[in-house]
């Protein structure tokens, strides 16, 4: 109620612009996000965060999710990009290993993007190959 | 796969009471552990098939700390406009604030626009109708005490008393219990949870022993007119040894003097050591 107010009071002459953002907002009511509503409020709470309305938490779990799936995308991109740049005639023997699976690797380069920089010890535990020399991998 | 996850956790959280007892999850790890089913939901609709756990590790903390980092923001913007409920303006200053680092359409002419009128609000409404709609794996049960806690809703049950008061201002904080100021309230049915803390560790109005004195510890209710009482240290009383302090000067300037006999602590008939004892003089 509170922000609608201050929507309308702020942005007279903007009639095409306030509707699409009423309309986006009443459509957050019936949206489900994937980061579920008591998890955002359990982390807004924690911040300081005060709010009744569910449109505003729907609202900071839907950021949340575009922020998540943007770099989970670039990352994706960065996957990808990496097996096409293998040589052709390997590429068959490494067909096995094609799948798209998130690796700190391109996690890493991805998150740069966003200003996060992450250096991580890659643990043998996530891959049984990982500490083996190459020529061994392929076999 | 997924759903046998989200079952052992919340298995978890039920028996979650006393978090250092071993395989138990504190509030925050189960937070961390729905973050990262949150996020593998994500990873997969995205195109990935699999995920190194330390890489879904560290993307889940990154997603936590953006939400977080969110959250502060826009409470710190509504803090700054002297609210403490948050709205609309606040979080979209917050989401500028922390997707300038990326950019947005409309980040160079902030000022001159509309707040509401972002490009990150766009970007967001345009996420949501193109986006598909990936549903969370399990429903989350609410914490009850997350409901005792939370102040929204205390906030909510206040609003049916003050609509009693129309004559007092909303931004004055709502009155106590009516039960810890008006006795016609209180009876057998008084529950313990809800007294003054100051006697929260007494019964009310119970006699007991401690220390070899029996003591009387009265309520914490106040009456809305009360006598005016005066109390008295270090002087000599009628039947015991006074000590005490002189409290005219310094902290107490009202000079009232506050008197505090032994004896009537002793004596079976006065166990008074709590009750404010109507000066003699």
């Amino acid at each position: 109620m509170n922000h609608n107010n201050n929507f309308q009071q702020s942005s007279d002459g903007r009639h095409d612009d306030d509707a699409a953002l009423t309309e986006f907002l009443s459509s957050l009511m019936g949206y489900t996000p994937t980061i579920p509503d008591e998890l955002v409020e359990h982390y807004l709470a924690k911040s300081g965060f005060q709010c009744p309305d569910v449109r505003l938490i729907r609202l900071v779990a839907v950021a949340t999710q575009k922020f998540v799936a943007e770099v989970a995308t670039d990352a994706l991109q960065q996957c990808k990009a990496r097996q096409a740049a293998v040589v052709k005639d390997k590429r068959d023997k490494q067909q096995k290993d094609k799948r798209l699976i998130l690796t700190m690797e391109d996690l890493s380069k991805a998150l740069r993007e966003y200003g996060v920089n992450v250096k991580h010890q890659e643990y043998f535990a996530d891959n049984p190959s990982t500490g083996m020399d190459p020529a061994s991998k392929e076999e | 796969m997924k759903s046998q996850k989200t079952k052992t956790k919340k298995h978890q959280k039920q028996n979650q009471k006393p978090p250092t007892e071993q395989g138990e999850e504190t509030p925050s790890e189960f937070a961390f552990t729905v973050t990262k089913v949150a996020v593998s939901q994500i990873c997969r609709s995205v195109g990935f098939k699999a995920a190194e756990s330390s890489a879904l590790e560290t993307l889940t903390l990154v997603a936590a700390k953006y939400l977080q980092q969110l959250a502060s923001r826009a409470a710190s913007y509504s803090h700054v406009a002297h609210r403490s409920e948050s709205n609309l303006v606040d979080l979209t200053n917050a989401l500028n604030d922390v997707s300038s680092g990326q950019g947005f359409p409309g980040a160079s002419a902030l000022n001159r626009n509309c707040m509401l009128d972002s490009g990150v609000l766009k970007e967001i409404a345009g996420f949501v109708r193109h986006g598909c709609e990936i549903p969370f794996a399990k429903p989350i049960p609410r914490s009850k005490n997350a409901h005792a806690n939370s102040v929204c809703c205390k906030k909510e049950n206040d609003r049916g008393s003050r609509s009693l008061h129309l004559h007092i201002p909303k931004w004055l904080p709502a009155f106590p219990d009516e039960r810890s100021y008006n006795k016609e309230c209180q009876g057998p049915v008084c529950n313990r949870s809800e007294k003054l803390w100051e006697n929260s560790e007494f019964p009310e109005g119970e006699r007991f022993n401690f220390g070899g004195y029996k003591w009387e510890v009265l309520g914490g209710d106040l009456a809305k007119e009360r006598e005016k009482v005066r109390f008295k240290i270090g002087v000599k009383g009628n039947n015991g040894v006074g000590f005490g302090v002189d409290l005219r000067n310094g902290v107490c300037r009202g000079g009232k003097r506050v008197r505090w006999n032994v004896g009537d602590v002793i004596d079976d008939d006065q166990h008074c050591l709590f009750k404010p004892r109507r000066s003699l003089s």
